[in-house]
């Protein structure tokens, strides 16, 4: 009797023993710090990245990196943020009261940066110049961390998967890894959801992410928009250029078309959503088109598919709702 | 002989732009057979044909693309040839182009202040082609009011009062380029100064053209005075012709002509620099063959330059602004090199 006591004893107090560990490692910081990232310099080149504490004086510069902050629930961190092309969501309202946004500029420059004393600065690559925020090298050795967002770094190829590195990236930097991880996952699931409605399509749509301009067509399908498209399994118009002719659209005659607009809302906001459609559908040379005949002509924000950071998943949504209407509804 | 200059050379030159376009309007990256092409034109003039040519892809391609396209290069072609023509005689030097009395920077302010500081709203879908016509020629009436002021404008006037002017329209467009974050709008303008004939569309061409045209029939007429302007003031003035007015209404028919260009192609470079001494070159320097041919030759020249542009990249379309810099340049350099070549008569 007394020898069949003691294995269950010893293994209930093996458990809890262990248990009390696990919940004492995950409530310290302590083990999750030193962290080390690999993020970009204003050449474009590597650099790694350490970090002995979550930041707490961030300075976020940019649409994404302000909505990061706000998506990971870190508005506190933040002592400055600038730089937004649209509205923040609904959702982000809230949060977004507490990031000191400062709408004097578009991005402080260097002197004021310095004066904030920041321990992270958050932007795009292209704000990090020395006329701007200054450069990463210069704060790497002035003790303060940078990190720009990977599809804005110079080279490199603009993929969807550096957003949701991204993501992760600050995830591991904050050490809220899981929220990170989450926000990250619905955006995969969402992306495996349309992915099986195209393999059920018998014929791949020839899709095409553009902007008509007055003398020439922007087309975005060699960028982050063309990378999401080809993660869905639909097939990419083809161009080899940012810039094509209007003939050269009538040639390709894609199935469904996204028109690319940016909503300022100091500047028209939806009205230049309609805008930018019409440029496309009161054209009369584009009146042949296949996606124009069959009213597959829908609108996408810039935002959601230029560096989108935590909208990537709605720039997916936004694909997804024009492919196959009503799939996220 | 320069009679026959005309009688031969012109006929020609005519034929040749007439089956330039002919041909131009077959090539693309829609492959369309000969047949159709010239069965959708010939519906749209005279109404040869089943009414089925009037829509669908070909249709499209042809009528509302291409052919407005190439009507337009004829007209711009020879707006900035015989601008550039006029240009060289107004201020008796060799390297003037229709550009060099401020109209470029003129016109590039205009844009700047239509793309980033949304102004012209009012003229609609081109604000930045009209905003650009109207800097091109309130830059060109600055210039003619700044070189009379102490004296009657010279030549000399008149080229530097361009260059102070350009300079000061320069340092603003700069000013607001800079202070502007919005890389989106940004890129839009630097592919505007590349020009483009893409915008082409017969709601302009009907503007653009008949004016251009009426125009280059004015400097044609003009021959005697813009021969006495490369003799000089003095030589014209003994010969009783005063130059003065002469010059400041050139310069402003040019400005017409070269505003509308920009208007509605943007900026490209080099024709009315390379066409003007390529023809000297060849047929010397009397206005009266040099204005007709140099109009024809530009446009054929801007013909072929559209042609090239389309389909020198597949699937894609190069800036024809950098396509005529990029053969003009080199033509230039080795024009200089040969020396056999003189401004003037």
């Amino acid at each position: 009797m007394k020898r069949n006591l003691f294995v269950p004893v010893l293994l209930t107090i093996i458990i809890a023993l262990f248990s009390c560990f696990t919940v004492f490692a995950q409530e310290s910081a302590d083990d999750h710090y030193p962290v080390t990232i690999t993020n970009f310099n204003y050449a474009g080149d590597e650099i790694t990245l350490t970090f002995e504490k979550a930041p707490e004086r961030v300075l976020a510069v940019y649409q994404g990196s302000i909505e990061t902050m706000i998506a990971l629930g870190l508005e506190d961190h933040v002592i400055a943020s600038y730089g937004l092309d649209n509205k923040i969501k609904d959702e982000w309202q809230a949060g977004f009261e507490k990031m000191n946004y400062n709408d004097s500029s578009f991005a402080p420059d260097k002197e004021t940066v310095i004066m904030m004393n920041p321990d992270l600065i958050f932007s795009w690559g292209s704000l990090f110049g020395e006329k701007m925020l200054g450069d990463v090298d210069y704060w790497i050795s002035s003790g303060t961390n940078t990190y720009m967002n990977t599809n804005t770094r110079p080279g490199g190829n603009r993929l969807m998967e550096n957003e949701f590195t991204d993501i992760l990236n600050i995830g591991k930097i904050f050490n809220v890894e899981e929220k990170a991880q989450a926000l990250v996952d619905q955006m995969r699931n969402d992306l495996a959801v349309i992915r099986l409605a195209v393999e059920a399509e018998e014929e791949k749509p020839v899709v095409a992410i553009i902007r008509i301009r007055d003398s020439e067509i922007r087309n975005f399908g060699k960028e982050l928009a063309g990378d999401i498209l080809a993660n869905m399994g639909v097939e990419v118009m083809q161009s080899a250029e940012r810039y094509m002719g209007k003939e050269d659209l009538i040639n390709e005659n894609p199935d469904v078309i996204f028109i690319e607009y940016m909503p300022r809302p100091d500047k028209g906001g939806d009205a230049i959503r309609e805008e930018q459609l019409a440029k496309l559908l009161d054209d009369p040379s584009f009146a042949s088109l296949k996606a124009v005949q069959n009213k597959r002509v829908y609108t996408i924000m810039l935002g959601e598919i230029y560096a989108p950071a935590v909208r990537t998943g709605d720039g997916i949504r936004t694909i997804a709702n024009g492919l196959f209407p009503g799939i996220f509804d | 002989m320069k009679k026959r200059i005309n009688t031969i050379v012109l006929p020609v030159l005519v034929l040749v732009l007439g089956l330039s376009i002919l041909l131009a309007v077959t090539i693309g990256s829609v492959q369309i057979p000969f047949t159709d092409v010239y069965k959708v034109i010939l519906y749209e003039l005279f109404g040869i044909g089943s009414a089925e040519l009037a829509t669908g892809a070909v249709h499209d391609v042809v009528w509302l693309i291409r052919l407005p396209r190439l009507v337009l290069a004829v007209g711009v072609g020879m707006a900035l040839s015989i601008s550039g023509v006029v240009m060289q005689s107004i201020v008796r030097n060799p390297l003037a182009d229709p550009y060099i009395l401020g109209v470029s920077s003129g016109s590039y302010l205009g844009a700047v202040l239509a793309l980033l500081l949304g102004l012209g709203k009012m003229f609609g879908g081109n604000a930045v082609g009209v905003m650009a016509f109207i800097g091109a020629f309130i830059i060109s009436l600055a210039v003619v009011a700044l070189s009379n002021v102490g004296g009657k404008a010279s030549a000399v006037k008149l080229l530097l009062a361009g260059t102070a002017l350009s300079a000061v329209c320069s340092a603003f467009s700069n000013f607001i380029v800079y202070r502007a974050n919005d890389s989106n709008r940004i890129q839009i303008l630097v592919n505007w100064t590349m020009g483009s004939l893409g915008a082409a569309k017969w709601n302009i061409n009907a503007v653009v053209v008949p004016i251009v045209f009426v125009c280059a029939i004015f400097f044609w007429s003009q021959f005697r005075t813009l021969n006495l302007m490369l003799l000089g003031d003095e030589a014209a003035i003994s010969l009783g012709v005063d130059l003065y007015t002469r010059r400041i209404l050139y310069l402003l028919v040019s400005a017409l002509m070269v505003g509308l260009s920009v208007y509605s192609a943007g900026m490209i470079g080099f024709v009315g620099l390379i066409i003007p001494h390529a023809i000297r070159m060849i047929f010397g320097s009397d206005h009266r063959t040099l204005v007709p041919i140099c109009a024809l030759t530009g446009s054929i020249f801007l013909v072929w330059a559209d042609v090239l542009c389309r389909v020198i990249i597949r699937g894609a379309e190069l800036p024809i602004g950098i396509l005529t810099s990029m053969i003009g340049a080199p033509i230039f350099v080795y024009l200089m090199a040969r020396r056999k070549y003189s401004f003037g008569v």
